[in-house]
């Protein structure tokens, strides 16, 4: 059975591939972009579903999936399925968008990196806010799926709140949000393998790991 | 669902009444049908979930022997030579597009069904059910009775029971929304509560709620000001179901770090929390003020896979609604309340109007009170455990909400 991923950094790729090594699998690709959805999906997982389907279609085999997104409930949801993309949008949703980047005030916004872009707009929609009305939640998704068909899923749900500025660097919204299980750090400070801790991801791969080990890959 | 599909005379019906007879649900013609006559559907669209197909694929001659022999007109539009021909084209492009298999339909009825079934990997084993143990286990028991599965219970509430076409297995009930989402069960009962706290209620699918131990979570908190005026720093819940609390007080937009408390959270609030969330009857027996409902629910069973469309969900629900109607009385049989209220899901569909609606709702739960669930579910249970137990005054429970 080939085996391609699909992850929202090469490192994460990485780890799901580490999982599934002793299973016997053979990984072919890694860190495939995640598929953009022509419309949004009901839901985080449904879009989940849905990228994991449309990765397999082209591909064929098996693509296991993992994708991430930032649920804030004082922005009504936002980013959720947008993650990664919430700075594109910004001037036709809301209007505010960041000139700068969350490290460099007054950097032209072409310059910085996706994730930079998305924080900062983050951050400015959330100015304002006090620490107890911060309360934020990161869903991660992990989908196995073949040609038109979802073999496995995991979800895991992290619970938190957003820093005012960054602390640390990673990827996506990892500087500013400090999830409750270890709650003096954002996730950008923590070791990968802490971080996939208390984020709950760690609970999702080792489900994977059980549903693949089953032979469920097969 | 086992959807059955192909042209006229390949032993669609028959193949579908097999599989019904076996306790599968089954049915003939679905998308691939759809997808014969009216186009292909739209990349990266997914086959409806809990389907699987299969297409039947016979000679011209072999469909109109069979049309033949079950009456059926050979000169209509769709039983022609030509019209067979064209139709057998069209699934077998249909199939590989959708990359559904196709069986060679030849064959005896039994050798197609057998086919089928090792094609589909469908086991023709027992459907693996779980069971919470303790005292809902006998509850459970008499549900399934009811639905026609008697349970022998010479395994005693740990072992291995058997009833006809499933094998019953008694866990904790907290093991069981992650033994089901891996697969390792096709379907378990436990408290709804403790499959959202999983986090696995999004991955399986709830097929019915039995009137069974009927649970209703609080917030609660020394000062009925928390949630206006809260403190500035991340709240702090003493709570038995962490995933359950920490829905409610993220949908508040309240930051918070929750503490399980692997057991009744009272004690914890004001010295070693700002909030606990927990039974209506744990809340009453506190001082505590009672804030807002978080969710109420009762017993459920919920399934993943095969089980999903199995006869055993009909018949389960089925017996409940014999239950609810009142002609049979088992054990602990409580609930009759309307629908049940889901904790914050995240879903960009659920705007923060109704949110606002929902809380609104909660925070003025009309004509009962906490203190009054409280005292009707501890009069209502039969444990002789909590009859024993002195219940709290209602009259000593400070509640905004009463």
């Amino acid at each position: 059975v080939i085996v391609r991923l699909s992850a929202p950094t090469q490192e994460r790729a990485d780890r799901i591939a580490a999982v599934l090594a002793p299973v016997g699998l053979r990984i072919r690709a890694r860190a495939l972009a995640l598929p953009a959805l022509p419309r949004p999906a009901a839901s985080v997982a449904a879009a989940a579903r849905r990228r994991a389907l449309l990765a397999v279609e082209g591909a064929g085999g098996v693509v296991v999936l993992e994708d991430e997104a930032l649920v804030v409930p004082a922005l009504g949801g936002q980013p959720g399925q947008a993650s990664s993309s919430f700075a594109d949008g910004a001037a036709s949703a809301d209007g505010v968008v960041p000139e700068g980047t969350a490290q460099g005030a007054g950097a032209p916004r072409e310059q910085a990196p996706a994730h930079e872009r998305n924080v900062a707009r983050l951050l400015l929609l959330m100015a304002g806010v006090p620490l107890h009305g911060r309360a934020a939640v990161l869903l991660t998704h992990v989908v196995a799926a073949v040609p038109r068909r979802v073999l496995f899923e995991a979800p895991a749900e992290c619970h938190g709140w957003l820093l005012d500025e960054p602390r640390g660097a990673g990827p996506g919204y990892d500087a500013i949000f400090v999830a409750q299980a270890v709650p003096d750090r954002s996730l950008a400070e923590l070791a990968p393998h802490a971080r996939s801790r208390a984020t709950g991801e760690g609970r999702a791969l080792d489900d994977l790991l059980i549903w693949a080990s089953r032979g469920g890959a097969l | 669902v086992i959807v059955v599909d192909g042209g006229s005379g390949t032993g669609k019906s028959t193949l579908v009444d097999a599989l019904r007879a076996l306790g599968y649900e089954a049915r003939e013609r679905g998308l691939p049908s759809e997808a014969a006559s009216e186009g292909m559907p739209e990349a990266g669209a997914a086959l409806p979930e809990g389907e699987a197909y299969v297409i039947l694929d016979a000679p011209e001659e072999v469909s109109r022997a069979r049309l033949m022999e079950s009456g059926k007109l050979l000169s209509g539009n769709w039983h022609t030579h030509e019209a067979l021909a064209m139709a057998r084209l069209r699934f077998k492009e249909v199939a590989r597009a959708l990359g559904v298999p196709v069986l060679d339909a030849r064959r005896s009825q039994g050798e197609v069904l057998s086919a089928v079934l090792e094609l589909l990997d469908i086991e023709l084993g027992p459907l693996r059910v779980g069971l919470p143990g303790g005292d809902t286990f006998e509850a459970i028991a008499g549900i399934l009775r009811t639905a026609g599965y008697p349970v022998d219970e010479v395994a005693g509430p740990a072992g291995t029971h058997a009833a006809p076409g499933l094998e019953l297995r008694a866990l904790p009930p907290r093991s069981l929304p992650r033994l089901v989402s891996l697969g390792l069960l096709d379907a378990a009962f436990c408290g709804y509560e403790s499959l959202v706290d999983s986090g696995y209620d999004g991955v399986v699918q709830v097929l019915a709620h039995l009137p069974l131990e009927p649970v209703r979570l609080w917030a609660a908190a020394a000062s009925p000001e928390l949630l206006s005026s809260p403190p500035p720093r991340p709240l702090v819940i003493a709570t038995p179901w962490p995933l359950v609390a920490g829905r409610w007080a993220s949908g508040r937009h309240l930051a918070h770090v929750c503490v399980e408390t692997f057991g009744p959270a009272g004690a914890f609030a004001p010295a070693l929390a700002d909030l606990v969330v927990d039974r209506a009857e744990v809340i009453a027996s506190c001082p505590l003020v009672a804030l807002e409902e978080v969710m109420a629910g009762k017993t459920c069973l919920f399934a993943r896979g095969r089980a999903v469309h199995h006869q055993f969900g009909t018949r389960i629900r089925a017996a409940c609604s014999a239950l609810l109607a009142g002609q049979l009385t088992p054990l602990r049989v409580i609930a009759r309340e309307g629908p049940q209220r889901r904790p914050w899901a995240f879903s960009p569909a659920r705007g923060r109007a109704t949110r606002q609606r929902e809380w609104k709702h909660s925070a003025h739960p009309g004509s009962w009170s906490l203190a009054a669930v409280a005292s009707a579910a501890s009069s209502r249970r039969a444990s002789p455990s909590w009859a024993s137990r002195s219940r709290p005054s209602p009259a000593t429970t400070r509640s905004p909400v009463c």
